[in-house]
């Protein structure tokens, strides 16, 4: 295995390009905190790199597409998976280079395939998916979780929509008509997850309702 | 100018006098209400402020030399706090504005203790940590108020140490020399228990790891727990404060609150600051826990900006949120 190159550095993980046995790979380690009470450290580590690789194994298996795993080294809190190549949904909105509709309805489609799963991606913006070719592939579960609370749908479900609120705003209805059918045709559950969201979103960004301590020293 | 500052949304009754010229403070005067055993009861802790107010009130006009009829405001914080302890600085802010004739400024107490913080450390433009009894809160101006990033979903840190060193039979006092007991109790620990350790995206939360320590006090050493807990309770923290500053790419941390003075957590907060090359900004001691000279600072701030409150107006307001302040003078 050879570094190529840092690509990003995270909260919790700094991420590489790499080679593995001759392809190009990227390499997601997490990093030790040295704030972080050592056996703290490792076991949160360990457990989230285990549960990532889980969930994108299991993703994989319901029939979304994203990188496959290549090696998962529990030691280094590493996982190396395939480098996927493209444009992120972001870029792909801004170069037009296919359909908002389109685009918008393969997100729904994999975001129903996962829920109807029991899978939460926990950060399905618009940088998370990338267009290789006419493939849309997930990336970074690096939040992700198991829940079958509509809750939880809910909130990737606004997490999508903030992120094409915060840069893309004029094609917001194109997108979410798209990702409402795909959503739909996975799990017949649209109307209850759209529900969700808009009272996600009365909260304000949780601004108003959420709870908040009452006395104070 | 100078603002009349008065604090009572807990345990600590406090005045101070602020001046909008240097040296800006000019008195802090408080007292903090302890009880002899248990927590506080907010009735209890409200009649302790009443009758400690005539004297706090007096004392800190003196140490500052300013007359009452040299005071152009009356700020007091309405809000967040105690009902009860609350009415006790509302009813005095009253009191002296229809008296002498001053107007009031109505001070969100968490903002006093951001702005506080921003003048005593000297603060450009920070990610800021409120850490308090009763609140836990990750924010940052943007936009005119203090948006919210990540805070706890049930419990506060603070209070969340305070209901454990109670529960375990540490405390009260809650805090010896300037200790508190969770440290004092937590240097007697030698092995690492496993308990809940809880992160939500930005957001914490404390009530299970709270249950789950209490529990572990039946079959480990009282200093492993008050270790275990304390390790898990900050580790928890800082995993959100840097999920904040990845998001906001802030180059500042400043703490702010009381419980901003724990020695074991300001080492952490230095060893995170190092890692990400940020520099880090800690309320100094006598800033840090409740006081009423933030009060008047921020009052001066406000009125300098135009923001006052009518007695009419001067509802106390219990869970008045940082985030819904209008920050209207930065």
């Amino acid at each position: 295995m050879e570094i190529v190159r840092e690509i990003s550095r995270g909260a919790e993980s700094v991420i590489y390009e790499c080679r593995l046995w001759g392809l190009r790979c990227i390499l997601k380690k997490r990093t030790r905190k040295l704030y972080r009470n050592p056996i703290l450290d490792s076991e949160l580590n360990r457990e989230r790199t285990k549960q990532e690789a889980r969930i994108m194994l299991s993703s994989m298996e319901a029939g979304v597409n994203v990188p496959a795993i290549l090696d998962v080294d529990l030691r280094n809190f590493s996982i190396y998976m395939e480098y996927i190549n493209g444009p992120t949904v972001m870029e792909a909105l801004d170069s037009k280079i296919m359909e908002p509709e389109r685009i918008g309805q393969m997100v729904g489609k994999f975001a129903g395939r996962l829920h109807s799963r029991g899978l939460i991606h926990g950060d399905l913006n618009t940088k998370n998916l990338i267009l290789n070719g006419n493939d849309l592939f997930v990336i970074d579960f690096g939040l992700s979780k198991h829940s079958f609370e509509v809750e939880d749908f809910g909130v990737d479900v606004h997490v999508f929509l903030r992120s094409l609120e915060s840069v893309h705003p004029g094609l917001i209805e194109q997108v979410m008509k798209g990702f409402s059918h795909g959503y739909e045709e996975e799990t017949r559950e649209w109307v209850v997850i759209w529900e969700k969201v808009l009272e996600i979103r009365r909260r304000g960004r949780y601004v108003r309702e959420r709870k908040t301590g009452g006395g104070d020293q | 100018m100078f603002v009349l500052g008065i604090e009572s949304t807990a345990h600590t009754f406090g005045v101070g006098v602020a001046s909008d010229k240097e040296p800006y403070i000019l008195s802090n005067v408080k007292d903090t209400f302890v009880p002899k055993e248990g927590g506080m009861r907010p009735g209890e802790v409200a009649k302790h402020h009443a009758e400690v107010a005539p004297k706090i009130l007096l004392e800190a006009l003196k140490t500052a030399k300013v007359p009452m009829s040299e005071i152009q405001y009356v700020a007091v914080a309405i809000g967040p706090g105690l009902g009860p302890t609350l009415r006790v600085g509302a009813t005095l802010a009253r009191a002296l504005g229809l008296k002498y004739g001053k107007s009031l400024v109505g001070v969100n107490h968490g903002v006093a203790h951001i702005e506080i913080g921003y003048w005593s450390t000297n603060a450009q433009d920070p990610l800021v940590v409120y850490l308090s009894g009763g609140n836990t809160v990750i924010t940052t101006l943007v936009k005119g108020r203090f948006r919210t990033f990540g805070e706890t979903l049930d419990i506060a840190l603070g209070n969340m140490l305070d209901t454990f060193v109670r529960e375990a039979g540490l405390a009260p006092p809650y805090v010896a020399g300037s200790k508190h007991m969770i440290d004092l109790c937590a240097e007697e620990g030698k092995e690492f228990i496993s308990l809940p350790y809880v992160v939500k995206g930005q957001d914490m939360s404390y009530s299970g790891m709270l249950t789950a320590a209490l529990k572990a006090l039946q079959d480990h050493p009282k200093g492993d727990v008050c270790f275990s807990l304390r390790e898990v309770a900050f580790d928890a923290l800082l995993e959100a404060v840097e999920r904040a500053l990845a998001l906001t790419k802030k180059k500042e941390l400043l703490v702010v609150g009381g419980v901003a003075a724990s020695q074991s957590l300001r080492s952490k907060l230095e060893q995170l600051s190092t890692d990400w090359g940020i520099q880090l900004k800690v309320v100094p001691p006598t800033y840090a826990g409740d006081n009423g000279a933030m009060i008047a600072y921020t009052g001066m701030l406000m009125a300098k900006s135009g923001v006052t409150l009518d007695i009419s107006e001067s509802r106390i307001r219990p869970r008045w949120r940082v985030d819904e302040v209008d920050v209207t003078w930065r």
